[in-house]
Formats: structure tokens, sequence, C-alpha cells
């Protein structure tokens, strides 16, 4: 500990160094990097000297700057020279940080201390805040002189500072997951160019978007002083949040060791980014409609998004292993209703498939009791919406689901058979998925184009030669060319393949939600004790009570 | 109850480690008590670092389990973590961090706080005599140095069991010599040490216990003593006599088990196939002979050739 001779510089010594006790020793470690770290100070100066630069060009070339207001032209400049080292150079060195690690050996060392998973992860989080509060500190005395050439407002600069730090960490989260993903040199090497060439391409894109100060008005053009200003921010800010949940759920499940339930956790940020989406949807739709139309668009649109969501997550979770570590099986839930309600949390694959149908499910069943509410509450005018109608709703909303089941299904069924031969990881399971779908719609669509030419076809009996191909069927369902004939076959036909499928599927299910809870081991409950002292004396009795 | 000494530390049971058809760890199953010090030996690719990984909760076993201070490594990593400290045959260096650096910041991740951090921290730079290097950058260490801050970070949480992968590989005589008296000391103040080396002399002298392993197998275990006793199907034995050389020679040369007999004096020297118990049984028919023996000696063949004898330098 370092001590200074003033009674001041000692009180600060002695302040730092306790308050360093509780931070995470990552952070620590990598500021003192940092600090010494030419790869931290030459982008810091770079980002002075460019601001320095500006500063003086912009005086120069700006007539207007003695008497105009040209604060937010000034603010853009600085905004993105701010943006190049949040956007770039701190996601990126997030990425570095971990995989640099990994290369290095250092990661090896680090997993086997008793730091916990997350605390790796929140303390690489926290290495990539510090950044940002210098990078923001360099331009922070510029951004200054802009409110004081007026043209902008402290408001203006704090929502766009905001944003532009909350997309920062975001993509910092989601280097830190891409990072964790894989161990081999040479996808890493593959994922670190695709990194730097995503983020300069995220970079690039916000030029207009700061340049045409529409990030001021996020979200939606909305006006400040409404209110529907602050819900959409809210909104905004809790769906991309979402997004940054699952990646941290996912990094932190990657780092936990083998043994580990890496799963659940996962799963239930899974449910909780459908839950909020949804219910944001559901709002928004509600609170600026003005007819049952404004309320029905919005789930369909909405739907094209929340089912591949689903199906991508569906595919993952159906290649997990459903073995479970004696470790995991010490978790399990006691009772039978415990076990009822949780078995679909717990890791494997069959456990990930009904997880999966069932939120999917839950999806579809709130879409379409929304619309039908909707259709009965609101008026029907004729709204920019009025594209699509209730029936529609319900169609698309009953495909959805039913293809999901029919491709996880499948795929479910052939990675259980590939096992018996081949390791099938959750990699492998969604390219299996994605080849499997791709075959579903292709194989039909050739068929069905190939055999036009020399025999033409009514539209009907292409619906059911495409019956497995789900972009052309749910493109024909948003149309409104599905009949009510071709709706009712394609029930019959898919719902009854997948209704098997299903069955097929459930044997394996069965066994694994039937796992046994294990009791901890002898050592561990001797250790847990031991943990938590001796047991209190007892107190002495009454020798003259009954 | 179990006494100090006793207590198993290290456990493995039936442990397996497959990568694909090569059979890394094959079945092993040892046990190293409380305060004891382990030497694995093996040729390279014998899979001594891969159980010692799996030790450390670094890998995983395919079949069979591992046990540190009776916690497992698979269903309890988070528990033998803070028991274990790992020495990898790695350095695992951080860029502009010096030396103390290195050490505090794997003390905050062992969960070690304020004045606890400090002590630890203290004590560790003086046992591995880094006290006068705690500002020098980690890049401008010789290897002797690093060895002795690697030992330091394994050792910085004070763990029961210390996991050395080849600590002494590169080091010139002195900083061997320093790197066996800390390990000597350290299990004498009682933690229990496995150790992977290729100088087997050093290991002789260090270690209570030594197992041989080679593809994956143990191949023999038990104190140096015992492993060339129980190898010892070979002996350079000499024996004095006072009288009756011509027909001693004769004697020798007519038994099957003797070979390369030469003699000096009243001294002959000749190889002798066959372990202790044999080479007792050659003593007492030399009795019963009648022959005039003042003094029988066979000559204990070293760890290195009893590695080589046992092991056959094949790899997977």
């Amino acid at each position: 500990m370092p001590r200074a001779k003033s009674k001041l510089g000692a009180w600060i010594d002695r302040t730092s160094f306790r308050a360093a006790e509780f931070l995470n020793p990552i952070l620590i470690k990598e500021g003192r990097q940092a600090l010494k770290s030419r790869g931290f100070s030459v982008p810091f100066l770079l980002v002075l000297l460019a601001c320095l630069f500006w500063s003086f060009l912009g005086v120069s070339i700006n007539e207007n700057v003695y008497y105009g207001a040209v604060g937010w032209d000034f603010f853009s400049a600085y905004y993105l020279i701010l943006a190049f080292p949040l956007l770039v150079i701190v996601p990126f060195g997030a990425f570095r940080s971990l995989t640099g690690e990994r290369e290095d050996g250092t990661y090896e060392l680090l997993s086997i201390t008793t730091l916990r998973p997350l605390q790796i992860v929140n303390g690489k989080l926290a290495s990539a805040l510090m950044q940002m509060a210098v990078y923001l500190s360099a331009v922070a005395p510029c951004i200054a002189f802009t409110y004081l050439l007026r043209g902008i407002d402290l408001f203006a600069i704090a929502t766009m500072l905001f944003w532009l730090v909350s997309a920062s960490l975001l993509l910092s989260v989601f280097c830190l997951m891409l990072a964790t993903l894989t161990t081999a040199k040479h996808w890493q090497v593959l994922m670190s160019v695709m990194v730097i060439a995503a983020l300069m391409f995220i970079f690039f894109s916000t030029f207009p978007i700061v340049l045409e100060g529409e990030l001021q008005r996020l979200p939606w053009g909305l006006a400040v002083e409404t209110w529907e200003f602050w819900a959409g921010s809210f909104a905004t800010f809790s769906g991309v949040s979402m997004i940054g949940a699952l990646s941290y759920s996912v990094a932190h499940a990657q780092l936990k060791f083998p043994t580990d339930n890496r799963s659940t956790s996962v799963r239930i940020v899974m449910l909780l980014c459908s839950v909020v989406y949804t219910s944001w949807i559901g709002w928004a739709s509600y609170t600026f409609s003005e007819s049952a139309d404004d309320v029905i668009a919005p789930i369909a649109i909405s739907a094209a998004f929340f089912f591949p969501f689903w199906f991508i997550m569906g595919a993952f979770l159906v290649g997990e292993y459903g073995e479970l570590s004696r470790r995991i099986r010490r978790t399990l839930p006691k009772t039978m209703a415990g076990r009822m309600f949780t078995a679909w949390f717990i890791p494997g694959s069959g456990t990930g498939y009904v997880f999966t149908i069932c939120c999917a499910g839950a999806g579809s069943i709130f879409g379409i009791v929304m619309g039908f509410y909707a259709d009965l509450r609101l008026p029907n005018t004729n709204t920019m919406f009025r594209f699509i109608d209730t029936r529609q709703l319900v169609q698309i909303l009953v495909y959805f689901p039913l293809y999901l089941v029919f491709y996880l299904s499948i795929g479910r069924l052939l990675v259980v058979g590939l096992r018996k031969r081949i390791h099938v990881g959750v990699v492998a399971s969604l390219l299996l998925h994605l080849i499997i779908l791709a075959t579903g719609c292709i194989v039909p669509f050739a068929v069905d184009n190939i055999s036009m030419q020399t025999n033409f076809r009514d539209m009907e009996t292409r619906h059911i030669i495409e019956t497995t191909n789900v972009f052309w069927v749910l493109i024909e369902a948003y149309e409104d060319n599905i009949s009510g004939t071709i709706f009712a076959l394609h029930l019959l036909g898919l719902g009854g393949v997948s209704m098997i499928l299903i069955l097929l599927n459930l044997n394996s299910v069965i066994k694994e939600i039937r796992q046994q809870r294990v009791a901890e081991p002898k050592r561990v409950r001797e250790e847990k004790a031991a943990q938590a002292g001796p047991p209190a004396p007892a107190l002495p009795t009454n020798p003259f009570s009954d | 109850m179990i006494s100090r000494g006793d207590r198993p530390m290290i456990e493995l049971y039936n442990l397996h480690r497959f990568f694909g058809r090569t059979r890394a760890v094959d079945n092993i199953s040892f046990t190293v008590r409380e305060g004891n010090v382990f030497g694995y030996i093996g040729p390279n690719g014998a899979g001594k670092t891969t159980s010692m990984r799996i030790l450390a909760t670094l890998d995983h076993p395919t079949y069979g389990d591992a046990y540190v201070d009776g916690f497992s490594v698979v269903d309890d990593p988070d528990h033998v973590r803070r028991r274990l400290g790992f020495m990898p045959d790695y350095f695992g260096a951080y860029a502009n961090v010096n030396v103390y650096e290195y050490l505090d910041f794997f003390a905050r991740s062992y969960g070690l706080r304020g004045k606890d951090r400090l002590k630890a921290l203290k004590y560790t730079m003086g046992f591995t005599k880094l006290d006068g290097l705690a500002e020098k950058p980690m890049t401008g260490l010789s290897k002797g140095m690093k060895q002795r801050l690697c030992l330091g970070r394994a050792m910085i949480h004070n763990p029961s069991v210390l996991v050395l992968d080849e600590p002494a590989a590169g080091l010139d005589p002195r900083a061997r010599i320093q790197l066996r008296e800390m390990i000597r000391e350290l299990a004498d103040k009682g933690t229990t040490i496995l150790i992977s080396s290729h100088i087997l002399t050093e290991l002789a002298e260090m270690c209570d216990t030594v197992g041989i392993i080679e593809q994956g197998q143990l191949l023999a275990m038990g104190t140096v003593e015992e492993i060339r006793g129980e190898t010892a199907e070979h002996a350079a034995v000499h024996i004095q006599t006072l009288d009756e050389m011509p027909r001693l020679l004769a004697w020798l040369h007519a038994r099957e088990d003797v070979a390369q007999v030469s003699s000096e004096g009243k001294n002959v020297r000749f190889d002798f196939q066959g372990d202790k118990d044999a080479q007792a049984k050659l003593l007492k028919e030399l009795v019963q002979e009648n022959f005039p023996i003042i003094a029988f000696g066979a000559k204990e063949r070293s760890l290195e050739e009893v590695f080589m004898s046992i092991t056959e330098g094949k790899v997977q």
C-alpha cells in the first residue's frame, strides 16, 4: 500500500485502498495494464488530438461561430470522434481481452481461481466501462464547449451520450459473448475479422443518424415533451437491454465448468426476452392504435421476428445433452409440483424442445387473443395498416408454431439419432436444423417450378406441393392467398405429421425429466457445516417445567 | 479418525480421458496422502499433463473421477480450486504487469482481501525470493525467476495441494536446487505435492512416492526403493570370497541366471537375473555350497535405469 506524507494524501490512500477491496480483480488488473499500455494511450491521445483539430478547424471555417447557434454542428463532429472509440475500440478491446487471454493461456490460470464465471464477465465489462469513462472524459471539455455555442440543449447532449454509451455497452457484451463461443485459433482469427468489420459498419452507420439529428428524436420521431417519448425510449432501451441480457447470460454460461448448469439461466432470459417484447408490442399497439388494424398488423409483423428467434433458440436448446451431471442433479426440485414446473428449465435436448414449443405456443395464443380482442373492441377504419385482417392473423399465428414444431421435431430426431454414432453439439445442431429447413423449402420449390414448365397448375395445387416450404406458405398467408380449404388441408397434413413427430420425440423427453435428484456428498455437507460455524449451544432448560 | 499424514489428499479412481481414439489417460488410480510428494514420471505424451489438468479442474475425465481433499473434481470444482494450486508447464504472462501486480491480481482472484492479501503477498514473495523483483516487469524475468513467480502464483492462497507440471524444465542447476528446496519445504509444512519432471534423479531425492506412466497407464507405483526393488530383474552382484575362487567361478558359470562373470583377486562381479528374493536365494545357495563368502552386494539400479526398463518410449 503506497503511503502519502500529508494527512489528506494518507486519507485518500487509505480510502482508495479500502474501496479497491470491493472492486473486481480483473478491473484492477486491466486498469493497471491500461495505464502502461500503448494500446490504450495512443487511441486516447488520438481522440484528444482529433477533438483539438476539429475545434480549431471548426472555428476557422465556420463563419457563424461568433453570432449564430452552431453548437449542434460542433457537437455532431465531437460525437462522431467519440463514437469511434466507443463503438469500435472498446467493444473490440473487450473481445480481444478474452480471446487474448485464451491464446496466452492466462484464461486457464484465471479459470482455476475462485473467481466465478459471472465475476469474469463482470470484470471484463467493468473494464470496458472504465475505458468508456476515460474516453468520455477526454471529449467532455469539448462537449461543454458546444453547449456554450448554443443550438443544443443539455437534454439533447445527455440523451445522445446515453444512447452512445448504451450502444457501446451492448456491443461490448455481444463481443464478449462471441469471444466465449470458440477456443480454436482459426475460428478466433476469423471471428476477429468479422467483429472488426461489423463494428466499423456500425460506426459508419452512425454518420447519417448523427448528422441528420435523428438520434435526438429517438424514438420514432416523438416530441420530447410527450409521455409517449419517454415510454417509447424506455421500450427501446428495455428491448436493447434484453439483447444485452441474452448475450450476457450466454457469455456467462459458456465460461461455466462443463458439469455446471449452463442452460437454465439462458432459458430464463430467453423467456424474459419474449415476455418483454410481446408486452411492449401489445402495449404499443393498443396505445397508438385507432382501429383494430393498428393492432393486428403489428402483431402479424412481429410474429415474423418472434418465430425465427424461437427457431434458432430451439435449435440451440435441442443441441444440448440430456445426461445431467451429479452436480446439476443435486439442484433438482424435491417436490413433484416443483419438478413439473421447473423441469423445462433444466438442461437437456428434450426439455429444450418442449420449452421452445411451449414458449412459441404461448406467444401465438397471446397474439390470437389480442387480435380477437382488438377486433371486438376497436372500430375497423381504413388506416395505413389495413392490409391484414383477423382471419389472416389467425392463419399466420397457427402456421408459425406449426412449422416450428414440424422442423424442430425432425431436427431433434436426427440429432438424437446421430448422437448414437458421433458427438453433436449446439452449433452442429443449429447447422443441422438450418439444413433441414433449407431442404424442406428448396425441394418442394424446385419440384413445383420444374414441373410448372411442363404442366401448369392452379395455385391451390401449388400450395399443396409447397406445404413444407414455410417461406412460400407464410408469404401467401401475408398476401391473403390461402383459402380456407388449403388452410384446413395444411392444418390436417402438417398438424398430423407434427403430432406423430411429437409422439416420436416424447419417449426420450420423458426419460430426461425422470432424472432423480441426488444428495450432496458427505464431504460437501461437512464443508458447509464448517463454514456455517459451530452449532449454537443449547439453552439451559428450566428443571421445574414439564 | 484419520490422523495427519494418513488423510488422502489426492485420489484418482479409474480415471480415463479419451481424445477421439487416443487414450490419453487410461484407467489410472492412485492416492497421495497428506504432506507427501508424489513424482509423476513418464515420457512425453504419456498422459501426465492430461491427468494433472483434470486434477486442476481444467479438463474433465471421460470416465472415472478424481478427488482433492475428498472433493470431486467433476462435481465440486469450486471446492477443489480453493484447495489446489496448479503450476502448468507454461508461464501465462500478462503484458504491462510487474511481479507484485501479477501476484496481487491472483491473490485478489482467490478471494484474499485486505490484510490477509498483504500478508499472503509478503509471505509468498519472501518464500519464492521475489522480494527484490516486485517492480520488475514480467517480460524482463529470467526463466528461473519466472518459475519462482509461477510457484508463487500457485501457492498464493495457501493451498493444501500443489500440482506442479515440469517445474524444473529449462532451469540452470542453481535455480533447480532452489526450486527443489522450496518444494521440500512446502511438503515439510504439510502441503501435498504432485510433481512431474523429466529430471529423474531430482524426483528420486524429492519424492516420497513415484508413479511411472506410459500410454496413459500407470505401470508402477511406490516409493523409489519399492520401484527399484519391484523392477529389479537384473542386478550387478559383487562377491568377495576368502578362498576357492576357481570352484566359485565354475559354479557361477554353470548357472543360467548368471552372466558376464569377471574376477579380480578375491572379488567376483557378475550380472544376475533375478529380483531381491532370488538374490537372497543365491546367497543362501553359496553358503550351503560352503564357499567362504565374506561380502555380498547387489548394486541398486538408478531411477533412470528403472524408468528405461519399465517404459518402452511409446507414445500414442
